[in-house]
């Protein structure tokens, strides 16, 4: 019978002491769906006096809340989300200082985006950036990182329904880009910071609350610091050197008439083929797409023809090799870097001598020759012109 | 039970053979006497209005003789026909003296040519006497003759066979049993005809005394699985039998169980279907419900209706039952906890809304969940006890005024009477009234679970069901059979139910005689 009780009453026990306290109601939270980062000198306001702290982030939380929810019946423009502004020296600071004026804490599980203003990561190591972002539990490896010109904050403000929704949508149109690198998300960062490895992040520009990706963000490895900018067309022949294209257009100019062309890729396959001759770096690079004509303002009669796809694909592939070159040469001259996973191939294909090769990569590729070799097949003219019978 | 096991009446015989053993050592002998003998009978019963005695003078003889009969219970035209008519004038025409001096003779002559009954018994205890003229035949008390004739007179009115309510197919008979047990065992012997179909009665309750027949396949079940369930129908002291359920209860293996451990059911197919997988059936007198035994968590979720489609639509069927008894027990749970703990894991935008949509409910989501949850459950009781108009009446203004109104003053969330009602649905969609109860009811301790330590708890509770599960037996047979032991044989009827081709063979859990259905070349 003690017995009996004395399992009773642990039972009971289990009940009032454990579990609960993880307990918390959906609507008490504040889900943040987007963060930025940004760079500060904001003087120290009034309500943190005695306060010791220099100020040197800022960050900016968007939540939705269900206070300011769709669902509220009151009509008219109502902002579904809430922005959280906080400043102060280190993030999980800021996090608790946020506390300090909100009634419901903050919940990183749903958080889709962290956008890093460039000024930061041009002074702060990144990875001590985002530390606390890795090592919580709340926030999923596959929130996705940008890096904002300017202000980052300014990216959250868009003129749209929820900002962070906007940016994860436009993210996802990448299979109509070829100027829109991959996603890159906040484990790949990690893991890419914990190899030493350079790598390229994309980046956007906001000018009154409108927001277009727009180029890449190059952070270099070690220092896990922003050092340069890519433009739009630079990123597009990084992809093509990677190979990393879903879809999008080249417009060329036709050679004849000057009309122009686009083509709609459809597929890109691209391989790097390093060469190492003693000391003596070399790559080709080939690269392989197939694609669509879908507009051409060239008049040339009869799509179906063979010497005016010929033309056409002459045109593009000229177009590619211009970009290919032009991201080559800002890479290899200016930034003296490789983003584009050159060493990879290299390490791949010549293991022992890499160790040596390894130390100062980035300088040895800056100096190595690259071929690019492009082929472009244009597969499908949509439904303008008429079969030829004879060329 | 004061059980007296009688005769098995195979090979298609109707009447029943005496093998009674004198059992109660009090009680009186029929004497020669005609008028103590009806005293006797009078002291026990005669004060009941409903008790008919009837004297007369055997033809033209002074003989006397006399009828008891329970007025209602009986055949009265057959009495008047075949009985009082044969023994007052048709007797007279061909008797002899004689032979009515021969007691002996006279009483193997009364029966064998006076009396046009089928079913005549000779009684010698007056307790079984009164017993018999209780459960409606008709006692003939001779003089000089020491033993009392029971003729088989019972009639009473009987519903008749009609569709089961409480398992409706689309295909399938429309027959199901009755309250009378003369009637289901004529259904079960119609659907079975086969001389292996064997029937042993006992008698439930001390006094009610209703028959039970024990029904089962001979050459096919286990003689080791009738042993326990003799065993059992023999082992315990009832006074009343009211119902198949009275049995279950007696009989079934562990009583804090809330898994039903007996099949109970109202159709004659499934019973037939039942027997012959080795499977034993009990039928009770005056209740349409058999009880089939053993069984396994499976066969609750099983219908018959699986077997008369076709296999694909069967099994899709069959695996949408599954589906609806986890949603019964879990979905709430799972609600409750990810809304109270795991936030995460709720695509963001249905978070959003699920959060929007509770903004203003007072509760936190497990007192929501108890409290919609105990509600449809009123509800459902509440429709059920109702004569059916208003029943539905009930569910309509429950279900869809109160839920809204409830929604609309705030104090439950839309999305919580969504998941109640698609709870309330899917316990309906499983076939055995019992197990969707016993389903249910895990649902509240799954809520808890849930509500205490979230997805964790929910966990922690699906492990303790199935450890229960494993444990729990139903005469032998290990209730979630064939998963474990796991029995790849079996598993042919299982989860989906393959073509009946290539069920040749018996479930290997029964441990048949004769293990193969179909006398194919496999």
């Amino acid at each position: 019978m003690f017995q009996l009780l004395k399992i009773f009453l642990v039972c009971c026990s289990l009940f009032i002491i454990s579990g609960c306290w993880d307990s918390k109601d959906i609507e008490e939270l504040a889900m943040e769906v987007g963060a930025a980062l940004d760079k500060t000198n904001a003087p120290i306001s009034s309500l943190d006096q005695g306060y010791r702290k220099k100020n040197i982030i800022k960050m900016t939380l968007q939540n939705i809340s269900p206070k300011s929810s769709p669902q509220s019946d009151k009509g008219g423009q109502q902002q579904k989300y809430e922005n959280v502004t906080g400043s102060g020296d280190s993030i999980l600071e800021i996090f608790r200082e946020i506390s300090l004026k909100k009634d419901v804490p903050p919940y990183g599980a749903h958080l889709k985006i962290l956008v890093i203003g460039e000024k930061l990561v041009k002074e702060k190591n990144l990875q001590i950036l985002l530390a606390l972002f890795d090592r919580t539990f709340e926030v999923r490896d596959s929130c996705i990182i940008l890096i904002a010109k300017g202000s980052a904050a300014q990216t959250l403000k868009l003129a749209t329904d929820v900002p962070a929704f906007t940016l994860v949508g436009i993210e996802k149109n990448r299979y109509r880009s070829v100027k829109m690198l991959p996603a890159i998300r906040l484990g790949k960062v990690m893991s890419n910071m914990a190899d030493h490895a350079n790598f390229i992040i994309q980046s956007t520009s906001t000018k009154k609350r409108k927001v277009k990706f727009n180029g890449g963000a190059i952070i270099k490895g070690n220092t896990n610091r922003l050092i340069g900018f890519l433009n739009e067309d630079e990123v597009a022949g990084l992809n093509f050197i990677t190979g990393e294209i879903k879809g999008g257009i080249i417009t060329g100019r036709d050679p004849k008439t000057h009309g122009l062309i686009s083509y709609e890729i459809s597929s890109v396959k691209s391989k790097i083929i390093p060469h190492l001759d003693g000391e003596h770096i070399s790559f080709d690079v080939n690269i392989e797409s197939e694609g669509r004509l879908n507009e051409e303002h060239v008049h040339a009669g009869n799509a179906f023809a063979n010497k005016f796809l010929k033309r056409a694909e002459m045109a593009i592939k000229k177009e590619v090799e211009h970009l290919v070159h032009q991201s080559l040469n800002k890479l290899q001259k200016k930034y003296q870097i490789d983003v584009a996973g050159f060493n990879e191939q290299m390490r791949i294909q010549f293991p022992k001598e890499w160790l040596q090769l390894e130390k100062d990569w980035d300088k040895r590729f800056s100096q190595a020759p690259i071929k690019s070799h492009v082929s472009i097949t244009i597969r499908d003219y949509m439904i303008k012109g008429k079969k030829e019978i004879s060329d | 039970m004061k059980g007296s096991q009688k005769n098995s009446t195979n090979k298609g015989e109707n009447t029943n053979k005496t093998e009674e053993k004198p059992q109660q050592a009090k009680s009186q002998h029929v004497t020669d006497d005609i008028h103590t003998n009806i005293e006797q009978i009078k002291q026990n019963i005669g004060h009941n209005t409903d008790v008919i005695f009837r004297s007369f003078q055997l033809g033209t003889t002074k003989l006397k003789a006399a009828i008891v009969y329970v007025d209602g219970l009986v055949d009265k035209d057959l009495i008047q026909d075949q009985i009082l008519k044969s023994m007052i004038y048709d007797l007279s025409s061909i008797y002899s003296e004689e032979q009515l001096s021969d007691h002996d003779h006279l009483k193997d002559w009364v029966n064998n040519n006076v009396i046009s009954v089928s079913d005549v018994k000779e009684e010698k205890s007056f307790d079984n006497v009164i017993t018999s003229i209780l459960t409606g035949s008709t006692a003939l008390l001779i003089d000089n003759i020491n033993t009392i004739f029971i003729l088989g007179t019972t009639s009473y009115k009987t519903r008749s066979i009609e569709e089961p309510i409480t398992e409706s197919l689309v295909r399938g008979p429309r027959e199901g049993f009755n309250e009378s047990l003369a009637d289901n065992r004529a259904l079960l012997r119609r659907g079975l005809p086969d001389p292996a179909l064997t029937m042993l009665e006992y008698e439930m309750g001390v006094r009610s005394k209703k028959k039970l027949l024990l029904v089962y396949m001979e050459g096919i079940t286990n003689p080791d699985l009738l042993m326990i369930v003799k065993k059992r129908l023999e082992k315990f002291d009832l006074d009343l039998a009211l119902e198949s359920g009275y049995i279950e209860q007696f009989i079934q293996d562990d009583h804090f169980s809330l898994f039903p451990q007996v099949q109970s059911t109202e159709r004659p197919d499934r019973v037939i279907a039942a027997l012959t997988e080795g499977r034993v059936a009990i039928l009770l007198d005056g209740t349409p419900f058999a009880l089939i035994a053993p069984v396994t968590f499976s066969m609750m979720l099983q219908s018959p209706e699986d077997y008369y489609e076709r296999w694909i639509p069967g099994s899709l069927i069959r695996l949408l039952r599954y589906f609806a008894a986890f949603i019964t027990v879990f979905v709430p749970s799972i609600y409750v906890s990810f809304i109270s703990f795991h936030q995460g894991l709720i695509p963001t935008k249905l978070a959003i809304s699920i959060a929007a949509t509770r903004e203003g409910v007072p509760f936190p989501s497990l007192i929501e969940a108890l409290l919609m949850e105990t509600a449809i459950e009123v509800l459902r009781e509440a429709g059920l006890r109702l004569p059916r108009p208003v029943g539905q009446t009930v569910g309509l203004v429950g279900g869809l005024v109160v839920g809204e109104a409830a929604v609309k003053a705030g104090i439950v969330s839309p999305i919580m009477v969504i998941i109640v009602a698609i709870t309330a649905i899917s316990s309906f969609a499983i076939p055995q009234y019992s197990a969707g109860i016993a389903l249910r009811m895990l649902r509240f301790g799954a809520m808890i679970c849930a509500g205490i330590w979230g997805l964790y708890g929910v966990i922690l509770f699906f492990l303790l069901l199935a450890i229960h599960m494993c444990k729990l037996k139903s005469f032998g047979v290990p209730y979630i059979s064939p998963a474990a032991p796991y029995r790849l044989r079996d598993w042919k009827d299982f989860i989906f139910r393959f073509p009946l081709l290539i069920m040749k063979k018996r479930p290997q859990m029964m441990r048949t005689l004769d293990d193969k259905r179909q006398k194919g070349n496999s």
